[in-house]
């Protein structure tokens, strides 16, 4: 239990913001971020561990996600359940909305594209990781992250225009 | 705004998550982990205890149905009392093997219990079936039905149903004497009961075959948990995987092997059916470790629609 209590303590805040840039929600982010690590707990014996910690917390998380989001859909086609269940606004951090109004906006256009492009531009130019990296993470060949990090920066950019 | 785009993405970098919602959301997570581990304690103790019942109650079962020694060496004691007890049938195309057991527990076996009716019709069937003659060369043309007659003394008696080859009478085969025995002639009453006889089908063997495939799948998971939950891709590369796999193949053909012995053919498609459905379904299940819905979804389809097929085969065939 403690050497997981130290994977928390070192990974948490990087895996929440992983989330909360793929999700745009802060309150989301932190529930998702209980049940990345809830399932790494769970699944940890198949850690093996030559490999980075935070990748394989990445990839779960990157699960996590996956799931929220089509539990989403369903719930759309779900009589009697009320929209705000399942709409998900995009809330920016008081912190950087005082930076600007311009970052309030390019984060919510970034919440509403396709969750391919908003995971490549996650990975690739909010996070830095390289091209190979990204790839590891996203389980695509390289030439997919590229082509969906160029697509999704040229959508972004049009969307702002 | 274009060229600054990827700079304002950057600055998303510097987001801070408030300590107090870091916190919160340990203490839920390691609250969610403690709870899962009483629930596992308890699950566990739980499956020991419904397995320990389960083999209790499959061996009382045995002990009190099976054909036992003491129970023949009983209708030496009282020859004289003819009272039937119960009668068990096995339909049987066989006419060199006899298949019919006194418990429900073989395949094929139907128990006829508290039929007063059929008891004395089954009475008079033994009592004036005439003895053919022992010059005579008895070759049956088919068989019809095993039925094994338990009397409250505890005496057991074997008969064969079946046909004559040369003259097509209907006979009576005593198995254990292997003495043959000429049916009368019957009234349309007793016409109707030996149909009643014949057409008896087992319901037992589907029943018989559930608690096997719940007990594979318990018993595979556990093993599975054992070793570290190891995926079904991996357990299939590795020489445990491959004992673990032969194991349950075993345990859930048992039944198939036991028809075998029996020279049931019959009985062998629905274990192979039902094994077949478990294969399939783990396989989708576990596929490249993945567990979609749509992989449970099928697995559960699949084990749904093969039973659902030996329940019909069972029942209407």
């Amino acid at each position: 239990m403690d050497a997981f209590s130290r994977i928390y303590e070192e990974h948490s805040d990087a895996i929440f913001k992983y989330i909360l840039y793929l999700v745009g929600n802060m309150e989301t982010a932190e529930d998702l971020t209980q049940d990345t690590f809830y399932r790494a707990y769970k699944a940890q014996h198949r850690f093996r561990y030559e490999a980075n910690e935070r990748t394989w917390l990445r990839k779960i998380a990157r699960n996590a996600v996956i799931d929220f989001e089509r539990r989403k859909k369903i719930l759309k086609w779900m009589p009697f359940i009320e929209k705000e269940t399942y709409v998900e606004t995009a809330k920016l951090p008081e912190e950087l909305l005082i930076k600007g109004e311009q970052l309030a906006i390019v984060f919510h256009e970034l919440c509403t594209l396709k969750l391919e492009y908003r995971e490549a531009i996650v990975l690739r130019v909010i996070e830095g990781l390289s091209v190979k990296e990204a790839a590891d993470i996203l389980g695509w060949n390289e030439t997919k992250v590229k082509n969906n990090t160029q697509r999704g920066l040229k959508e972004l950019r049009k969307r702002l225009e | 705004m274009k060229k600054d785009i990827e700079e304002l993405l950057k600055q998303l970098q510097h987001v801070k998550r408030p300590a107090q919602k870091r916190a919160d959301t340990k203490q839920k997570l390691f609250a969610r982990i403690q709870s899962t581990k009483r629930r596992q304690t308890l699950q566990y103790r739980g499956v020991l205890v419904l397995a320990t019942v389960l083999a209790l109650f499959l061996g009382v079962l045995l002990w009190t149905q099976g054909d036992m020694k003491w129970q023949r060496q009983a209708s030496q004691r009282t020859e004289d009392d003819k009272t039937i007890q119960a009668i068990y049938t096995n339909q049987n195309n066989h006419t060199q093997y006899f298949m019919a057991r006194d418990s429900i527990l073989y395949p094929g076996n139907r128990k006829i219990a508290s039929d007063e009716e059929m008891y004395t019709f089954v009475n008079w069937l033994i009592e004036n079936a005439k003895p053919i003659e022992e010059e005579r060369e008895v070759q049956l043309d088919y068989s019809e039905i095993d039925i094994v007659v338990r009397y409250t003394n505890g005496q057991l008696r074997h008969f064969k149903f079946g046909e004559l080859y040369d003259t097509y009478e209907r006979v009576l085969v005593d198995w254990d004497t292997k003495q043959t025995y000429i049916i009368p002639t019957l009234t349309e009453k007793q016409r109707a009961q030996l149909q009643k006889l014949k057409s008896s089908k087992s319901f037992y063997l589907p029943m018989f075959m559930m608690p096997l495939l719940i007990a594979s799948a318990i018993v595979e998971k556990k093993i599975r948990k054992k070793y570290k939950e190891l995926s079904r891709v991996k357990l299939y590369n590795s020489w445990i995987g491959n004992g673990i796999f032969m194991c349950i193949g075993i345990l859930v053909l048992s039944p198939a092997f036991l028809s075998i012995y029996f020279h049931m053919s019959i009985h062998i498609i629905v274990p192979f059916l039902l094994y077949i459905a478990y294969v399939i379904g783990d396989w989708l299940l576990y596929r490249k470790g993945g567990r979609t819905a749509a992989q449970r979804a099928l697995a559960y389809w699949s084990y749904f629609y093969i039973l659902v097929t030996c329940f019909i085969f069972y029942f209407f065939m």
